[in-house]
């Protein structure tokens, strides 16, 4: 996995976080971190944003898409870290575990049932 | 009993008659005020609650409004005014349903990089977001099909939202932008100072990256190749470069090709023309560019329709991209030389270079090349007793002026009419390239219409696609726009039940009915004609092109079963385009 980690200036008007997070969900893009600081007295928007993923090229379109939008002064990399890969899933299903009545009468929702 | 007073709407408020900016203007002639600085001479619109306080004041500007049926009309006619004249067209509409029913055409519009200006009404500010009566977060709903759209929150932002609006839409690469207006806004008074607005768009700069290297690059690329080929895109008719193409074409003995929105940007009738290339493309213009050992594609964002499987687009060449938006650079395609900038700056630039190099004046081995290539795949049909899609376009264009436009709707008709275009002028041909809205190209007509009244102005429709917006026929009849409409009838959803018998082996809801437009066409005080023999065809033609107090219509029965070829089925290569069943496979005559 490749973490990208990408801060963006915009201008601080009405609609122009919204464009930035639509192209970001649009294309799928989860944000694994995202802070926002206000500069009112200059009307700027410091956005930094990071997400998993390892295609350079949708990377590049996403950013390119970005700096292109009306309100967005500049975006910029700030990092780029590729991270060990994730231990891979079992695929076969994992028996259930059988509970016992016991068990089952300590369950916190037992009454419920 | 509560006493109501009735704004004033039409009265400046003087407050001050020494001072210009002290007279103060109700928002209503505030926005038409500077609809008319903004050069504005037509609006497309409806009228509803919210915005009447626009209407109201309407009558005392010199806006030409037409009334249309509905919404999605308004914008229609205003890309179709703005394609046709490379001016920004202007819709106006009320709230709720009304600003709903724009979104087809914005996004229509974005894709087709069209300069629209729409203007929405909507409650009154202190309402927002509570629910009322045909309210509606227009501008929440339109982020994602808009270069940009804003509400307006006070009265001392309605001007600035108006001139951003207008420079955005039309600079750079064009599109379409949204102002929702509350109704409060139209009501409060502010000063008229348009001139003295200005614009507060840090962020919006479409600097050209262009470098004179590129351009020497570009040049020896071209110098060099044996096999080229030239690829004109939409932002060739956009930005107006169509002398630049046609001289750097003829400076090289260059083929060129047209995608769907280039149409028109090179003469149809000049020796180089290759035309229409993509997915329903000439066969010998598609072979051509994948035979290519330089593809200079200009002002074309590439998209899957023009390249069919991308990494197999024209493999053999080396690609020189020209196009305003970096975002379209690398984008489907990668090219070997990427040059940002105004298609015609950088093209009047290269050619400046060019002109120091001896002009190559013919290509014969290139030229027999395709030559052959067009020779062993004519695209007319073979000739039948019944009447057929393709003819009656054929005959269609055969009484065009040169001086016409031609719309179309979308699907097969749409592919028939982009094969056979033969006009010769930019702006000639307008048809919702990106979207591929069906519905668009009757409204569109009328906007053409609108601004070239004494123009000959021809909608090719599908009987699927005028069945969408069929009740603008009102609007044109009632503004004496005497927009012409060949309906190709084939009884079907044709392009869907092509897929279907091909694809999955069943058509399935693609039979469609039709009212009797003849009858449609005399209810709404228009024309109406039917031909269904080839024998009855050239008598109604000439008929119908010589009406011109009010729109026709022409219903064509054509055969119902035609498929259009060539055809690249979704997800394949361009070399492996489908011919007609008449014809050897393609991969055989290649």
């Amino acid at each position: 996995m490749k973490k990208n980690t990408y801060t963006c200036t915009l201008q601080n008007r009405l609609g122009a976080l919204d464009r930035l997070l639509g192209a970001l969900t649009h294309r799928g893009f989860l944000p694994e971190e995202f802070s926002a600081t206000l500069d009112a007295p200059n009307g700027r928007l410091y956005v930094q944003f990071s997400f998993d993923c390892e295609e350079e090229k949708t990377v590049e379109k996403l950013i390119k898409f970005l700096a292109n939008q009306v309100f967005v002064l500049q975006v910029s990399a700030l990092e780029t870290q590729q991270r060990p890969a994730a231990p891979q899933k079992p695929l076969a299903l994992r028996p259930v575990p059988i509970t016992t009545p016991e068990e089952e009468r300590k369950h916190p929702y037992a009454n419920h049932r | 009993m509560i006493a109501l007073t009735a704004p004033t709407l039409n009265q400046p408020t003087p407050i001050a008659q020494s001072n210009r900016e002290a007279v103060r203007h109700n928002g209503a002639h505030l926005f038409l005020q500077a609809l008319v600085a903004e050069g504005v001479e037509t609006v497309f619109g409806l009228p509803g609650g919210v915005i009447l306080p626009i209407y109201e004041a309407l009558p005392e500007y010199p806006l030409q409004h037409i009334l249309v049926r509905h919404e999605q009309g308004a914008t229609h006619m205003a890309e179709g005014y703005a394609r046709a004249t490379g001016r920004p067209g202007v819709a106006l509409v009320t709230s709720g349903p009304a600003a709903t029913n724009v979104v087809t055409g914005l996004t229509d519009a974005y894709y087709d990089s069209v300069p629209l200006v729409v203007f929405t009404g909507n409650v009154p500010t202190t309402m927002l977001g509570n629910d009322a009566f045909q309210e509606a977060d227009i501008v929440g709903m339109t982020r994602a099909c808009t270069k940009h759209n804003v509400i307006v929150r006070h009265i001392d932002e309605l001007l600035p939202a108006i001139k951003e609006a207008f420079h955005i839409a039309t600079t750079g690469r064009p599109g379409p932008v949204l102002v929702d207006l509350p109704k409060d806004i139209l009501l409060a008074e502010a000063p008229f100072n348009y001139e003295d607005v200005p614009l507060d768009l840090p962020g919006y700069q479409w600097e050209e990256t262009y470098t004179d290297a590129q351009l020497e690059e570009a040049l020896s690329l071209i110098a060099q190749a044996e096999r080229p080929v030239l690829l004109s895109g939409g932002g060739v008719v956009s930005a107006g470069a169509h002398e630049e193409v046609r001289a750097l074409a003829e400076h090289f003995s260059m083929p060129v090709g047209c995608s769907l929105m280039g149409l028109g940007g090179f003469p149809a009738n000049h020796p180089l023309y290759l035309g229409f290339t993509g997915m329903h493309g000439q066969y010998w213009a598609n072979i051509a560019i994948a035979n290519a050992d330089l593809l200079l594609v200009v002002g074309n964002r590439l998209n899957e329709r023009q390249t069919g499987q991308a990494k197999r687009f024209a493999q053999n060449a080396r690609i020189i991209h020209i196009d305003l938006d970096p975002t379209t650079l690398q984008k489907n395609v990668e090219t070997c030389l990427p040059i940002q900038g105004d298609v015609r700056r950088v093209l009047q630039a290269l050619l400046e270079k060019a002109r120091r190099l001896p002009a190559v004046s013919e290509r014969p081995e290139w030229s027999n090349a395709i030559e052959e290539w067009k020779n062993r795949r004519p695209s007319a049909p073979a000739p039948t007793d019944y009447l057929t899609p393709q003819h009656v376009i054929e005959r269609l264009f055969a009484h065009m002026p040169e001086d016409g436009f031609v719309t179309t709707e979308v699907g097969q008709h749409q592919m028939w009419a982009a094969q056979r275009f033969n006009l010769s002028r930019p702006r000639s041909f307008i048809s919702s390239g990106g979207l591929g809205t069906m519905g668009f190209g009757f409204p569109a007509a009328i906007g053409i219409q609108t601004a070239f009244p004494t123009k000959t102005v021809l909608d090719i429709a599908g009987d699927g696609s005028f069945q969408m917006t069929l009740q603008e026929l009102a609007t044109a009849k009632a503004h004496g726009l005497p927009v012409k409409v060949a309906i190709i009838n084939n009884g079907h959803l044709g392009m869907i039940r092509q897929w279907q018998s091909k694809m999955f082996n069943r058509e399935s809801q693609a039979k469609l009915s039709s009212p009797d437009y003849v009858k449609l066409a005399e209810a709404y005080g228009c024309a109406g004609f039917v031909v269904n023999h080839p024998d009855e065809l050239e008598a109604v033609l000439t008929k119908a092109f010589a009406i011109h107090d009010r729109p026709v219509i022409i219903d064509c029965h054509v055969l119902e079963k035609t498929d259009v070829y060539p055809w690249v089925p979704a997800g394949g290569s361009n070399e492996t385009m489908l011919t007609e069943p008449s014809s050897p496979s393609c991969a055989e005559g290649a």
